[in-house]
């Protein structure tokens, strides 16, 4: 039976999409990072430059494909390619960065087309290192947009945090749901 | 102004479904990408250009027939559980496959199938097959219903919830006590934090106590030797908010009530409430009324106003007062939901839903 078995991750460089897909995915992730070499190495030592790849195993014929967006602007080419057939948008924030409202601006624009058709899911990572903006700014923000995702404070190496999110997810597809 | 329609986006009408059969419907056109499928939504002034009609409800006869007068010309597609004889359109067994779903829609679309108005009410053909192989009755369970008779209701503003909120939102520290002067508490709105000075078990059992009486005074330098715990203020109020409900509605909602979310709330930085993420889902999408939110959901009336006070004490619960009146579902809809529970029933078998329903429960089980 064919299905649009993809979950996306998205969001800036060192938010923590990898670190997600890692808490959930049946198999160690496959990662293509590389040494950083422009801005991002104050960020991370290494950095997504291509994408992760994780999945779960529903049975042996099932399976659904985690994949994680670079996180660098240079490679938004590939965010279309990625994107097809997903069922939905995991866009993780780093709350440490300087502006993460323009961060959560530049992915909603960046990825417009696709939320248009799935829903979008909203992690905010490293709130213990800046708490601002709050979750309710945050809320406040997307309201002004129209928008009502589920938005939760994330640890990305905390399973049950991502657990949730993902749950949230399929529950904004269909809160009738049961598993 | 009403938003115009792409160009290539085909309206389906749905008929003899309920609200649950059709959102697998909507949500399997979502997922289809090759045409742009889309549910005609109750009230939206359009032509559809397809239909698809279950017949498997108990009057299907007179809706069929209605149907027809209404749209005699329409290309529709015929659902049903039972194979059926002479039937006057293309029909579909249930559980309905995505894989022959949209290739019977595509032959609609593009008039490879003749339309006949005149044709006759399909009758259920015998199945012999169906008499030999009978698949093993799937366990029902008795329909959940809100049975406005038995709910109980609390006043927020005099139970424990009322006064922590109340300290809150004046933003001075305080220390709540009960009636014999015993602090539970401290709560510090400028730190967003609550220092609870009993057990949580014990605190608990208070909030729900409708006997019990409390006050707040300012902090004393012996209330800070007994802090066993310290949450979020959010948390607290998220808590303190279920325990006060214990089960019982808010005074100020009523069952025909259209209820909303301003926002999800931050469900992984608060205490754990059975299905809030379902009904986190569903109260964000658009107002609904609790008779509706227990059936179309099948929770239970005790869990809802559980959450519904958690989520009234962190502020994001909107009512009639504060929704648009654009957003508020009509009286005369909450009425007709308010009707006598209907028999057990269940819920028919979707090959999407099933998919996403084995990867919540692959989720879920990590």
């Amino acid at each position: 039976m064919r299905h649009d078995n993809k979950i996306i991750f998205t969001g800036p460089v060192g938010a923590g999409k990898t670190t997600a897909i890692t808490a959930i995915s049946d198999v160690p992730p496959i990662k293509t990072d590389a040494s950083a070499s422009d801005m991002t190495v104050n960020r991370k030592a290494t950095t997504t430059v291509a994408m992760d790849y994780g999945v779960l195993h529903l049975d042996e014929q099932t399976k659904v494909h985690l994949y994680g967006t670079p996180g660098q602007e240079r490679f938004d080419f590939m965010w279309d390619i990625l994107t097809t057939g997903g069922i939905g948008l995991v866009l993780m924030l780093d709350n440490s960065r300087k502006t993460p409202h323009k961060d959560l601006d530049f992915f909603l624009g960046a990825f417009k087309d696709f939320i248009e058709r799935v829903p979008v899911v909203i992690g905010i990572t490293k709130t213990d290192i800046k708490n601002t903006p709050s979750m309710n700014e945050y809320a406040e923000m997307l309201l002004q947009r129209g928008m009502r995702p589920p938005i939760f404070e994330i640890d990305g190496r905390n399973r049950e945090d991502v657990k949730s999110l993902v749950m949230a997810l399929l529950f904004s597809i269909d809160p009738g749901l049961e598993g | 102004m009403a938003t115009p329609l792409p160009a290539q986006e085909t309206l389906i009408l749905t008929v003899g479904m309920d609200d649950r059969k059709q959102a697998v419907f909507r949500m399997a056109f979502k997922m289809y990408s090759k045409t742009p499928y889309r549910l005609l939504e109750t009230g939206e002034q359009r032509s559809p250009a397809l239909a698809i009609v279950d017949i498997d409800s108990a009057d299907a006869k007179s809706v069929w027939t209605h149907f027809r007068k209404q749209y005699p010309d329409l290309p529709t597609l015929i659902v049903s559980v039972a194979p059926l004889a002479n039937a006057p359109a293309p029909v579909l067994r249930k559980p309905v496959r995505m894989e022959t779903l949209f290739p019977h829609l595509e032959d609609l679309r593009n008039g490879k199938v003749t339309i006949d108005p005149a044709a006759p009410w399909p009758e259920a053909a015998p199945s012999p097959v169906l008499t030999a192989v009978q698949p093993a009755p799937t366990p029902t369970r008795p329909m959940i219903e809100l049975k406005i008779q038995e709910i109980e209701y609390f006043d927020p503003e005099i139970s424990l919830i009322g006064l922590v909120k109340m300290v809150a939102r004046d933003a001075i520290s305080a220390t709540v006590t009960n009636g014999i002067g015993q602090a539970l508490m401290i709560i510090s709105p400028e730190t967003a934090e609550v220092q609870l000075l009993v057990p949580t078990a014990q605190l608990a059992a208070i909030a729900c106590d409708p006997s019990q009486q409390f006050h707040a005074r300012a902090p004393q330098q012996p209330d800070s030797a007994h802090v066993l715990d310290t949450w979020p203020l959010n948390s607290a109020l998220w808590q303190v908010g279920v325990w006060s409900a214990n089960g019982r509605l808010l005074k100020q909602v009523r069952p025909g009530m259209a209820l909303q979310l301003k926002h999800w709330p931050n469900l992984t930085r608060l205490a754990a409430i059975p299905h809030a993420l379902r009904l986190s889902a569903f109260l964000t999408r658009s107002p609904v009324n609790p008779v509706l939110t227990v059936r179309m959901l099948q929770i239970t009336p005790a869990e809802l106003f559980n959450f519904l006070a958690a989520a009234h004490s962190i502020d994001i619960l909107l009512t009639p007062t504060m929704v648009p009146a654009g957003d508020i579902i009509p009286e005369r809809r909450i009425a007709s939901s308010a009707s006598p529970a209907t028999p057990a029933i269940t819920p028919p078998p979707s090959p999407q839903r099933g998919f996403l329903s084995r990867l919540l429960k692959k989720i879920a089980g990590l």
